[in-house]
């Protein structure tokens, strides 16, 4: 059976590259992976010289989910019900997360692996909308710009997929 | 892009229906975003009434048939915006045709629209969530107007079918009475629907007889009647075809009045839905505005005619929502000699979880009250919400005001038994 666990606990957590970070274990948990595996510990397992390795996250990324946690702790839970509406689906961002969100492609990119190593569904959806809305209204060229893609078509490959999807362009 | 190829697919699933033109985009960029964004592009389909739209994409599905495979969701809906078809759309089109072994024969010049929209549908054979709402109804009036797809179901063997279809909305916006059957093709070839809404609802078949027995409701669960104007026979021939209701929703809201067909009364659709006491899990109704036919009279508003109103739903054993309009069920007035305050005791199953009367008449707090007392017959009530009618609502033009000792008392009740309060009233 699971211990009580305290509201206040601390949970150390440590990135790749060797930052100790301590934080609240209501925000830790955000992370299902961490929640699941912090479920099957005792809350004496995790010390600041015990802390849990995250592997694939270097500090600055770390800080950055942990900031995000910090400011969602109270967030309600999703329900996969919620989640597979996809006429529900929006790629509105509430005004913190855009600002949050702010930082340049690398990083963007790496909260999002992050997110999605860590399980953390709503980070890893603001994350995808921030990306999504960066290639709203782009053109292929643009967006192989934008996103550092080379153009492996021929002229006339590209010109049948153009003409294969001709009705999604017809506006 | 240098993120993992589920990533990128996250990314273009975030974009909606409406950006089907950024996701061709991002197909276009290199071939790897090709072959993960195709199937995200493909996956929903709405061509908001463009000719050239639809067509166009019934010509690509057709000649590389795994697309249409892609498409999980596809809505037709809003007005035509003509295109007249060039000679390419039309002999893929064809080539399509006699591929699936139906004959087109006037089609393509008499409802083009029509047959390119059953042609695009018969090509999805994965589709599981679909809207057609017309704003003018399908070729002719009457059931068949999706013939060609009905031609498709009589198929022996069977090449077309929509097997992963369980979410269906049907409707139009005519000036015409337009049955369910009217869009049999579509049921026909989808054996599996779960979700069926008809918007509106005027029967199973309005002014024609049924052609064949392979229209099949058979796994509907969840039915919603939203609108419209139904009888107690045309509600009971559609309720009979569901053989497993768990959820239920029936709102009256016409465009016409004095119809031929007596409306079904609240008593009768409960009686009807007896069919399946053993599984309804929620009852919606909303009857509010329904029209109420006296021997010299024909009105819209009123308290329920004495013998129309529900009475009691207790055989429904795995109730657990009861949402219902005041004109459904009838509350002896205060005035009157027959005045108690049973009404609701004698009404909700012992399963009630969650329990709504809206537009209710001044003697619902009296009843609610009563109701809460008698608690422990009702152990799992959670949720209740009382409103009285609104000014010029269905009981009439008079707003009903709850007395606010009554409505207190009541509040406090529900709190010391830990049951929510949906929406308070005045």
């Amino acid at each position: 059976m699971a211990e009580a666990k305290p509201a206040s606990q601390k949970i150390w957590l440590i990135s790749n590259d060797n930052a100790t970070m301590e934080v609240d274990r209501v925000v830790v948990e955000r992370s299902m992976l961490l929640k699941n595996m912090l479920e099957d510990l005792s809350h004496t397992d995790i010390t600041q010289d015990n802390p849990i390795p995250i592997p694939n996250v270097n500090e600055a990324v770390l800080r950055k989910v942990v900031e995000w946690c910090e400011h969602h702790r109270n967030d309600p839970v999703t329900t996969p019900d919620d989640e597979s509406d996809a006429r529900k689906k929006t790629t509105d961002i509430e005004e913190w997360d855009q600002k949050f969100m702010q930082v340049d492609q690398e990083m963007l990119f790496e909260i999002i692996l992050a997110s999605n190593f860590l399980d953390i569904k709503p980070l890893l959806d603001v994350g995808c909308k921030t990306v999504a809305n960066m290639i709203k209204g782009k053109s292929p060229e643009e967006i192989r710009k934008t996103f550092n893609i080379t153009n492996d078509f021929s002229a006339e490959e590209e010109e049948q997929i153009r003409r294969e999807n001709e009705w999604a362009e017809d506006r | 892009m240098s993120l993992p190829e589920e990533i990128v697919e996250l990314i273009c699933q975030q974009l909606t229906i409406r950006d089907s033109l950024t996701l061709s985009f991002v197909c276009r960029a290199s071939k790897a975003l090709n072959r993960i964004v195709t199937p995200v592009l493909y996956s929903r389909f709405n061509p908001w009434g463009k000719m050239k739209k639809l067509a166009d994409f019934l010509r690509s599905i057709s000649l590389r048939p795994e697309l249409g495979g892609y498409v999980q969701e596809i809505i037709f809906s809003g007005s035509l915006f003509w295109f007249e078809l060039t000679e390419d759309h039309l002999t893929v089109f064809a080539d399509v045709a006699t591929r699936l072994g139906i004959d087109l024969e006037d089609w393509m010049k008499e409802y083009p629209y029509e047959a390119v929209t059953q042609l695009v549908i018969a090509q999805t054979p994965n589709v599981k969530i679909m809207d057609v709402v017309v704003d003018e109804a399908y070729a002719e009036a009457g059931a068949g107007a999706f013939r060609l797809l009905e031609k498709l179901a009589a198929q022996t063997p069977r090449w077309v079918s929509l097997p992963q279809l369980h979410q269906l909305t049907v409707g139009h916006e005519e000036p015409r009475r337009i049955s369910l059957g009217y869009f049999g093709g579509i049921i026909e070839l989808a054996p599996h629907i779960q979700e069926l809404t008809i918007s509106p609802c005027y029967g199973l078949y309005c002014d024609e007889e049924p052609k064949n027995d392979r229209f099949s409701l058979n796994n509907v669960t969840n039915l919603k009647l939203d609108g419209g104007h139904i009888s107690k026979s045309q509600l009971e021939s559609i309720v009979r075809l569901c053989r497993r209701l768990e959820i239920f929703e029936l709102r009256h809201n016409t465009m016409y009045a004095g119809l031929p067909e007596v409306i079904v009364t609240p008593r009768e659709v409960i009686e009807i839905l007896a069919l399946h006491k053993h599984t309804l899990r929620s009852i919606s109704v909303d009857l509010g505005y329904r029209e109420r036919r006296t021997p010299d009279d024909l009105s819209f508003t009123g308290i329920c005619a004495d013998g129309h109103q529900i009475l009691s739903l207790k055989e429904f054993s795995r109730l657990e929502t009861f949402k219902i309009d005041g004109t459904s069920v009838l509350f002896p007035a205060i005035t009157k000699s027959d005045y108690h305050t049973n009404v609701l005791v004698n009404l909700l199953p012992k399963s009630i979880r969650q329990f709504q009367l809206i537009n209710a008449q001044y003697e619902a707090v009296a009843n609610m009250i009563c109701l809460v007392e008698s608690i422990t017959e009702f152990p799992l009530l959670k949720e209740v919400t009382l409103t009285g009618n609104v000014a010029g609502g269905p009981l009439g033009e008079d707003m009903v005001e709850f007395d606010k000792h009554e409505l207190d008392t009541l509040y406090a009740m529900l709190e010391r038994n830990g049951i929510m309060i949906g929406k308070k009233s005045r």
